[in-house]
Order: structure tokens, then C-alpha cells, then sequence
């Protein structure tokens, strides 16, 4: 059985309970939230016919004569070619407001963009803080396009691509998403739950360039239904372009190419990185086969100005492995915790292995915003 | 001789509506050599538009097909001309049109007077909406409108020369 050494981030199996402060680690699995609702009312399909396509009907006729059959007969063709629909939806795509700190140097917004109409579109992104209702103006650093296949957004080498305006607009095809990062900073002596909102907007460069326009407000900017001939895609018979017509996204009084997203100053935030340290299989090597021992590594960081109480950490072991006894470490544990498998004294002990449920469990009391980041290791080994 | 002696002549030989009968036939066979059957078909597409009147009422209109997308609602117009110059057996006219690609037929707008309509799923068997069926989870349902494959109607009466007579359908846009 072979098993995937996993690089960085692990998600998915790790729990955290606290009994007081809302917070959110940074395991919480965003990138799959089910995105409903985006296929405009009354449309089989986000997309439909392919913009260039050419719809063709032929008609026939049979008949007699003096009771005799007569060659049958057929019409001309009627050729008619699809127009483009140029539509888009933003929508976020975090759980709800995302927890940062005060100050913050890096909190990260997450978006999709789908392109919901029939032809290939490339669209430029624009951000918006200026949002009625604001305590606090994020500051946008900078923006990301999802590009290495990693949920979550990994900057640097081997991360995903820092987005430019103008120099790499995604071009997306009908029906294709993807994702964007907004990472802004946000200011000092802020108050806990105060919020600050800010607006991804996507905009057609055909709007754009026919436009000239790039924002609702802006003269000129396109409502649904405004034409612009011959700035569609080709047709299918490739004798030119068809007509780009702008669709109902750009209604202004329900206008999906925009969406919010939002920042909540929160008084701690968990965050757990989960990682495969080493590797010792059977032959005195690192493969990973029946009977390879994996050494897992949970570093655990309570950041933000207040304290993550009662926080206990949990991991459950996936049935394909199986846990080794004794081998769970904390680099540093509240007194009365011990660091071996089982959970006794009872009450005190709440730090263990618990055989019925398959999970590792860790308590490590109130940790306050700022604590040196808590290391948990334990080992499994391939079944 | 004198006219009615030549009446009486041609009476006797050919019998009384028999020397009308005798022309008829001759007329008939010398015209049949020049006798054309043909009809005609011509096939015209427009687009549905839904417009608020001027007294605020939503309305529908056939415009130009020129600027079409997905969802919009089409009408095809088929006209059927007797060409010709002989009459066009009654019931003997048949027009099939299978349903475009990429578009789906809207229930209930097949038209053409004086046609019986039946549908198809396939493109073989045609029958009227009421005996179109599919299987859907192993129980047999009525195939929804736009499920038919194919359009035919039957023109009942006969067609003179120089006749026309249309049908028409409209379909959405997938």
C-alpha cells in the first residue's frame, strides 16, 4: 500500500476544542466550500451554447401526386450564430469574517472567480476598501492567483503566482474558476471585533477595452444586454466575430461580478501545521511501505493578543496506519499533563492515546497570543 | 350537310356525353405530358422578444434573429409552396424538421392549420405528445417537451397549385 508523503500542510484530520474564544485556525479546510447558487435563474447550464456556434435547421417535405410519391423535397438551411455572453460571479470563499490580529502584516481573503458565460473571457481583478459599515480600512498588499495545486495560498518558491493587473489576467474558459488570494495588512490598536471589509471585483477586458471602463460607477460601464458587435469570439464558420452582449451578473441592483469579503480583529488565533518529519521503513531506508514508521510533527501557535483557553489539540490516526505506543512528545505541557499514553490519573491527565477512537490527544491548558510555538510529535507506522 | 344532321352524326357515333368524354380524355393525356409536381420549402428563422408596452404590459414580438445567446427563444417559420401544376394529393404533405442542435423544442408551440402534429424522440417513430414515454429509475413517465428529437405534421387537406400553407415551432437557445 502506498501512501503519499505529505509536504507541508495536513488537513483534515487535526480538531481543536476551546471553551472560550472564537478563533480560527488555520486548518480549517476553505478551499472546498460547495460554490451553489451561481447558475443564473432559468438556464440549464452557467455557460450554455458556445459563443460562435452555428445553430442550423433544415426542414422536409414528403408528398404524393395521383397517389404516387414524389422526390422528397428539403428546405434551405437556416443559419443563425450563437452571440457571446459575457458574465461573471465572484463569490468568498472563507467560512465567514477571517480572524487576524491588530496590527496584522498578512491576513488572507479568499475568492473564486467563475466565468458563467459562453466564450473565453480574460478578466481583470480589482479590490475596493472603501465599504460602508467599516471599522477599520485593510490595506491591500497584494493579490494571488490559486496556481500550485495546494489549497491555501503558499507564497515564494513553488507557490502560487503574485497577480499583476494587466500583465497576467486570467483567462478563464466558460465555466472555469479559479481562485484568488487578497492579502492585506491591517492596522495597529484596533479593537477586539472590529471589522473591515473590502470588495474583489472581476471585469471583462472586452468591457474594458469597449467601455473603457472598470468600475459600476464609471460612465459608460455596461448593464446587462449592452452589445458590443463584433468583440465576441470567432464564429464558427470563421468568417468573423460575433457580438459580445454583457448578461445579467452586471445587473446594479444584483450585481455578481463583485463580492465581500471580510476581517474580524480576533483576540487569539490557533494555527496548527501538521507535517510528515521522517521516514524509517524496514530495510533501514525511507520508502514508504508496509511496516515504514513516520514520525509526525503538529506545531501548534497561538498568536493575537489574547489567549486560546482549554485548548486541546486532537489528531486522529487514519486506519491505514497505526499508532506507535509511547511515542507521543510535547515540547512543552501545563503541569499535571503527562506525556505518555494513557489518562490517568483521571481528571488530570487528559494527554494520551485513545485506542477506541484512534486519536491522539493533546491538552494544553490556556496558552496565551504569543506563546513560542508548542511542538507535538508521535509516530505511526503503514499497516 | 346541315348542323343538326352533323349533331345527330356525332351523337350516334360517340353517344351523347361520350363526345364531351372523348375531348376530355384527349385534353387530359396532351396536358399531362407538361404536368409538374412540385412543392416548395422555404424555412425562415426569428427571435421571440419579450418587451413592456407602452401601457405596461409585458408582451412578445418576432424580431430579427441576427444577435442570439444562450436562453433566448427562437421561432422557425417552415412555408410550404404547390409549385406545380398539378394539385397535391390531400394528406400527402409531410413536413419533418428534427429539432436543432443545441436548442430544446418549447411545449405546446408547434403549429400549422389544417396538420395533424406528432412528435419524435428518436427520430424514427413519431406519435403525439400522450404516447411518448421514457423510463426514468425503471418507471415509464411521459417525455417532457424538451426530450422530442423531431417535429412532423401531416397536411390534411390537398394542396392546389399555387397554394402555400406554413408551419412553425419555437425552441430555446441552450
Amino acid at each position: 500500500m502506498k501512501l503519499t508523503l505529505p509536504a507541508r500542510r495536513e488537513t483534515g484530520e487535526c480538531r481543536i476544542y476551546s471553551a472560550d474564544h472564537s478563533h480560527r485556525g488555520g486548518i480549517f479546510p476553505a478551499a472546498f466550500i460547495a460554490i451553489v447558487g451561481i447558475f443564473l435563474a432559468g438556464s440549464a447550464f452557467a455557460a450554455g451554447t458556445d459563443a460562435g456556434s452555428e445553430i442550423q435547421n433544415t426542414a422536409q417535405a414528403t408528398f404524393e401526386v395521383g397517389g404516387v410519391a414524389q422526390t422528397p423535397v428539403n428546405s434551405n438551411s437556416t443559419q443563425t450564430f450563437v452571440d457571446e455572453l459575457i458574465d461573471v460571479v465572484v463569490v468568498s470563499t472563507d467560512a465567514g469574517p477571517v480572524a487576524v490580529s491588530s496590527p496584522d502584516a498578512g491576513a488572507v481573503l479568499q475568492f473564486s472567480v467563475t466565468n458563467t458565460g459562453n466564450g473565453t473571457e480574460t478578466f481583470r481583478l480589482f479590490t475596493d476598501t472603501a465599504v460602508s459599515g467599516n471599522d477599520f480600512s485593510p490595506t491591500v498588499l497584494q493579490l494571488y492567483l490559486e496556481s500550485n495545486g495546494q489549497p491555501g495560498l503558499q507564497t515564494g518558491v513553488g507557490g502560487d503566482t503574485a497577480y499583476l493587473q494587466t500583465s497576467n489576467d486570467p483567462d478563464l474558459l466558460e465555466d472555469e474558476s479559479i481562485l484568488v488570494y487578497v492579502v492585506s495588512s491591517i492596522p495597529d490598536l484596533l479593537a477586539s471585533n472590529d471589522t473591515g471589509a473590502l470588495l474583489l471585483r472581476a471585469v471583462s477586458t472586452t468591457v474594458i477595452n469597449e467601455s473603457g471602463a472598470t468600475a459600476p460607477g464609471d460612465a459608460g460601464f455596461p448593464v446587462p444586454g449592452t452589445a458590443y458587435v463584433d468583440a465576441g469570439d470567432p464564429d464558427a464558420a470563421g468568417t468573423g466575430n460575433v457580438t459580445a452582449v454583457v448578461g445579467a451578473t452586471f445587473d446594479p441592483t444584483n450585481l455578481l461580478i463583485q463580492a465581500q469579503g471580510s476581517y474580524v480583529v480576533s483576540a487569539a488565533i490557533v494555527t496548527i501545521t501538521k507535517t510528515a518529519t521522517n521516514v524509517v521503513d524496514p530495510f533501514g531506508g525511507a520508502t514508504l511501505v508496509p511496516g515504514s514508521v513516520i514520525t509526525y510533527a503538529l506545531e501548534v501557535e497561538v498568536s493575537g493578543s489574547g489567549s486560546a483557553d482549554s485548548l486541546v489539540v486532537t489528531d486522529i490516526i487514519p486506519a491505514e496506519l497505526e499508532y506507535q505506543v509511547g511515542t507521543i512528545a510535547v515540547s512543552s505541557l501545563p503541569a499535571g499533563e503527562e506525556v505518555d499514553d494513557d489518562f490517568a490519573p483521571a481528571g488530570t491527565d487528559n494527554t494520551g492515546f485513545d485506542a477506541g477512537s484512534q486519536t491522539v490527544t493533546v491538552s494544553l491548558g490556556d496558552v496565551a497570543g504569543g506563546t513560542p510555538v508548542i511542538t507535538i510529535t508521535f509516530d505511526a507506522a503503514i499497516r | 350537310m346541315t348542323q343538326p344532321t352533323t349533331d345527330k352524326l356525332m351523337r350516334s357515333f360517340f353517344g351523347g356525353a361520350g363526345a364531351v368524354r372523348l375531348f376530355v380524355l384527349i385534353s387530359s393525356l396532351l396536358l399531362s405530358a407538361y404536368a409538374t409536381a412540385e412543392v416548395k420549402l422555404e424555412n425562415t428563422v426569428q427571435k421571440v422578444e419579450t418587451f413592456v408596452s407602452a401601457t405596461g404590459e409585458t408582451q412578445r414580438r418576432l424580431v430579427d434573429a441576427s444577435s442570439v445567446v444562450p436562453g433566448d427563444e427562437l421561432r422557425y417559420t417552415i412555408t410550404f409552396t404547390n409549385d406545380g401544376s398539378e394539385v397535391v394529393d390531400a394528406g400527402s404533405v409531410v413536413i419533418t424538421n428534427p429539432i436543432p442542435a443545441d436548442t430544446e423544442y418549447l411545449e405546446d408551440t408547434a403549429f400549422g392549420a389544417g396538420t395533424q402534429i406528432v412528435f419524435s424522440l428518436d427520430g424514427e417513430t413519431f406519435a403525439a405528445p400522450e404516447e411518448l414515454t421514457v423510463i426514468e429509475q425503471g418507471v415509464e413517465v411521459s417525455a417532457a417537451a424538451n426530450e422530442y428529437q423531431s417535429i412532423r405534421w401531416i397536411f390534411q387537406p390537398e394542396l392546389k397549385p399555387g397554394e402555400s400553407s406554413y408551419v412553425s415551432f419555437n425552441v430555446r437557445l441552450k
